[in-house]
């Protein structure tokens, strides 16, 4: 079952009316069936059983780190007086031992699995370049669909429960809801137990509101996905195999149409699921606002996959930078070369870490590693570069309010973004930085529109793309005074229901030829 | 409740409108008569006529022009065929005219792949689309549709009437735009009772030199799996027939000189075909083995690709397969009409020369 | 109390005067500190209070005000 078909589409109605016509107590265990159901259809038993590992094992670990907590708690209360405050260190010791333990051996269990799945091949492939040996590498392991997302997701609540962020949930079916719900399990986003859980599990009544809003989202979902997304591909494709081909502004125009081509998918696949959770009266986190608007790339990280970055801050990122060792070390920095390199090392310690893990998650490749430290060193640099870049604005007299200032640097990000994005889709790293080479090295100007777009074999394609994109972007650029949907809930009814339904017929008429052709999610894959 | 009642409301309207739009969309292509396939008024104008029928795909839609085998075999025939035809389409047209015709001979077009079919997988939904605005009874197709479209195959099926529509409306649009463009969507007198041309000026020449001759000659295998719903079909199709004393031939129409020699297995697909003929009680002739084939049929001018013929090869092949009828119908012995089998006929063909003899 | 308040004030100055600390309850969600804004800030206050947060405490709303930054860091002084 693909999710840009008639069948998901009858799937998700049956649902919502299943869902809103059993006894509000059992409206989350019809979720867990549907995922369970979603996820046997989509992939197989066997992948579903490596998800139930993990739960079971997520599950056993918090269950008990919870239980080894609040025994301490207790036993301390109640024999406040009767235990010296020795007795009392060794205690609360011996049971951090102890939860430490049974942290880093689950999150080994998952983590190892996740490693093994995806990244074998590559470290098989890269032993064997570095020694020399020529040990088999081409795995057929399977992959369970997205095996990196519910890996973060459960292991991210596991270190919220260590740290007593948030109580273990008793109920096992309730953990492998968390964990298998399928509108995330695909492609995210990975969410906080807290508080996406209480939303997950509590009772929820049919709101008119909800329904429409949420219907709305799923069909402009469905025209980003279905339409622009998926008549973008073949000509992104064409680019990237034969940019030797191509003059260089033509790979450029491609680069741009896969920044574009990739928002479309992977937001598109955002608003569909959203969407469908506000039909139930879930608000799933959001992952995208508005990237391509932002003016540095720092801020780009915290509007692209906003949820995975999240993650990172939080277990990775806040770690590694707050932790002992890397406070004293910038401590011992500040005292011998200045404020300025002792706050930014530590800082710049974590990025690195981040940055690199970011790329990794993103593919087992080494275009992928050179893709997460292109990102990385471009915000480490201008972290570091800050105080210069402030200086120099002061001289220039540059007002940072001036519409034309920001303008500027929205460009300037999109424009980064674009090219860092490209390095790693084209194919292997000498492919990536091919493709660079050509756009700075070929100025050979093309005669005609069909010169400049050969990859565009239909003008029909091309209109439909530039009225889609046009949409997206005055969209866009409407959110960011308003809520769109209050704009929509002044046009009246009927013809609010006119306009969709033309939507859905443009959907039909030219995302499904698209669909059938090119398919599926390109996130799919983690 | 009342959220209940306006979603509910909601969705029901939302329904209403596209399927709407929908009907809006397909009815000028469905039922206006003046879309290429449409025909189901025009064969009920000929009710009682017809006694020369012929049922193919696309094939046999662009090779058979029923005004020359009227002329030459003094028939009333119509030419059925069309394109993407599926075997459900086939049997559903003749359903349609068995009762209201008095047939004496029905031509089944049977191409190298078009017993190979699954009817119900998507790649085969466009022929559905097609068939279904001929059928002339409303609850005719309905029914067509329920039984031959299913959930997984919807969605190309809708698709496809959507822009099937919306290429007829396109195509309005642009005959008023510029008058010189012949838009014989709207020349109904461009159709020949049934047979349709692709354009009046359209074929390709397919002469092949030698290289390229002798890097695909052979290289292709014509399946032999026939499917076993499709030969149901068939066998239903050949006992209506049979019951009302109806002739049945089955006929491959000429492929062009370069193509049939890509193939390595014609033979053995022609005995199997021929083989069930027999058991059937039915004539297969495979035009492609007519004698003179070479002489009057040239790559240079009477296809528009491998299995399309022209308008020009169309006009010569219906002339020389009309005279093949004509005989047959006389009682004389049409077996000196053919060659024995493809390998007896390559040597006459002019790409003979490049195997070196 | 009050001394925890002044001296956290002062450190957040350092970091970026332009901001009402008295009175301001959004730090975080508002996006007035960024997230390097915030380590100089943690590493300062561990240094400070000579305390150590550990990352369960990085959340937005024990640091989105002076008042909340301050009942964390007397909890943890607490717990020690």
């Amino acid at each position: 079952m693909s999710i840009t078909s008639l069948r998901f589409v009858l799937f998700v109605a049956a649902l919502v009316v299943v869902y809103f016509s059993v006894p509000k107590k059992f409206q989350w265990l019809t979720l867990l069936a549907a995922s369970i159901y979603f996820y046997i259809r989509v992939c197989g038993i066997i992948e579903l059983l490596f998800v139930l590992l993990t739960a079971v094992s997520i599950y056993g670990a918090s269950v008990w780190l919870q239980r080894i907590h609040d025994t301490q708690k207790m036993v301390l209360k109640a024999n406040k007086e009767a235990l010296t405050a020795e007795e009392k260190a060794r205690i609360k010791a011996k049971n951090k031992k102890r939860r430490r333990t049974i942290l880093v051996f689950t999150l080994l269990l998952n983590f190892g699995i996740m490693c093994a799945c995806k990244y074998s091949h590559f470290a098989v492939g890269t032993i064997n370049l570095l020694f020399g040996t020529t040990m088999n590498n081409s795995f057929s392991l399977i992959v369970p669909l997205g095996l990196s997302f519910y890996t973060f997701q459960s292991t991210g609540y596991l270190i919220n429960v260590y740290w007593n962020n948030c109580r273990a949930e008793k109920n096992f079916l309730k953990v492998l809801l968390f964990i298998s719900f399928f509108p995330q399990i695909t492609q995210g986003p990975i969410s906080e137990f807290e508080p996406f859980a209480k939303e997950l599990y509590s009772e929820h009544c049919l709101d008119y509101v909800n329904f429409a809003h949420g219907t709305q989202r799923m069909i402009w979902g469905f025209l980003k996905k279905m339409v622009l997304a998926n008549t973008l591909a073949p000509m992104v494709k064409d680019v990237f195999a034969n940019y030797s081909h191509y003059t260089g502004i033509t790979v450029f125009i491609g680069a741009v149409l896969y920044s574009v081509q990739i928002y479309a998918d992977f937001s598109g696949y955002m608003d569909i699921m959203c969407g469908f959770c506000e039909i139930l009266g879930i608000k799933l986190t959001e992952n995208f606002n508005r990237p391509y608007f932002s003016k540095s790339i720092a801020e780009y990280w915290r509007r692209w996959h906003i949820s995975l970055g999240e993650w990172f801050k939080h277990y990775i990122y806040y770690p590694i930078a707050v932790s002992k060792w890397n406070r004293k070390l910038g401590k011992n920095l500040t005292e011998r070369f200045g404020k300025s390199i002792g706050a930014n090392l530590p800082a710049t310690i974590a990025l690195v870490a981040v940055w690199l893990a970011t790329g990794l998650w993103h593919g087992a490749s080494w275009a992928y590693v050179a893709w997460g430290g292109a990102n990385g060193l471009f915000i480490i640099f201008s972290m570091w570069m800050e105080p210069v870049y402030d200086r120099y604005k002061r001289k220039l007299r540059i007002n940072e309010s001036r519409w034309v200032w920001r303008a500027f640097q929205t460009v300037r990000t999109f424009t980064l973004v674009t090219f860092i994005k490209v390095l790693p889709e084209v194919g292997t790293l000498s492919d990536g930085l091919g493709l660079w080479k050509r756009i700075f090295t070929n100025f050979t100007i093309p005669n005609s529109l069909t010169d400049l777009l050969p990859f565009a074999d239909n003008v029909f394609n091309l209109l439909i793309i530039t009225i889609i994109t046009f949409a997206l972007f005055t969209v866009s650029l409407i959110q960011r005074k308003h809520s769109f949907r209050e704009e929509l809930n002044r046009i009246p009814y009927v013809l609010r229901i006119i306009i969709l339904s033309i939507i859905t017929i443009i959907i039909a008429m030219f995302g499904i030829p698209a669909t059938i052709d090119n398919g599926g999610f390109l996130y799919a894959l983690f | 409740m009342r959220s209940f009642k306006k979603a509910i409301i909601s969705v029901l309207l939302f329904v209403a409108f596209i399927f709407a739009f929908s009907i809006a969309i397909y009815e000028p292509y469905a039922h206006s008569e003046l879309y290429v396939f449409c025909d189901s008024n025009l064969r009920k104008s000929m009710s009682g006529k017809i006694d020369f029928l012929i049922l193919g795909s696309s094939p046999g839609y662009r090779a058979f022009i029923p005004q020359i085998y009227d002329d030459i075999i003094q028939t009333y025939s119509y030419n059925a065929s069309g394109a993407y035809m599926p075997w459900t389409g086939r049997i559903a047209l003749l359903k349609e005219e068995i009762d209201r015709q008095p047939l004496k001979s029905v031509v089944i077009e049977i191409s190298y792949d078009s017993l190979l079919g699954n009817v119900k997988s998507p790649e085969l939904v466009e022929g559905h689309v097609y068939i279904e605005p001929r059928i002339g009874s409303f609850i005719d197709r309905v029914n067509y549709f329920f039984s031959n479209v299913t959930i997984d195959t919807f969605e190309k099926y809708y698709t496809n009437i959507l822009q099937n529509g919306g290429a007829f409306y396109l195509n309005w649009a642009r005959s008023k735009l510029d008058r010189s463009k012949l838009d014989y969507i709207h020349n109904v007198n461009y159709r020949q009772k049934g047979y349709l041309p692709y354009d009046e000026n359209v074929w390709q020449d397919l002469t092949v030199d030698k290289k390229t001759f002798l890097d695909n000659f052979g290289k292709k295998h014509i399946s032999t799996e026939f499917r076993e719903d499709n030969l149901n079909i068939l066998k239903e199709m050949i006992d209506i027939c049979h019951q009302k004393n109806i002739d049945v031939f089955f006929a491959v129409t000429p492929y062009a000189n370069s193509y049939i020699s890509w193939f390595n297995n014609n033979d053995e697909f022609d005995k199997k075909l021929s083989d069930f003929a027999n058991e059937n009680g039915c004539y297969f002739w495979d035009f492609n083995l007519m004698k003179g084939r070479f002489e009057q049929l040239s790559d240079k001018t009477d296809w528009w690709d491998g299995q399309h013929m022209s308008k020009h090869g169309a006009e010569v092949f219906s002339k020389m397969s009309a005279e093949i009828f004509r005989k047959f119908y006389r009682g004389e012995n049409v077996e000196d009409c053919f060659y024995n089998n493809y390998e007896e006929m390559m040597l006459d063909s002019p790409y003979w020369q490049y195997m070196g003899n | 109390m009050n001394d925890v308040k002044s001296r956290l004030i002062e450190i957040l100055e350092e970091i970026n005067d332009d901001i009402d600390y008295e009175t301001e309850t959004n730090l975080i969600d508002g996006k007035m500190l960024d997230s390097f804004s915030i380590i100089r800030l943690i590493s300062s206050i561990c240094e400070e209070f000579e305390i150590d947060i550990g990352p369960k405490w990085m959340k937005n709303e024990n640091f989105n005000s002076v008042e909340a930054m301050s009942n964390m860091i007397n909890t943890i002084l607490e717990e020690e």
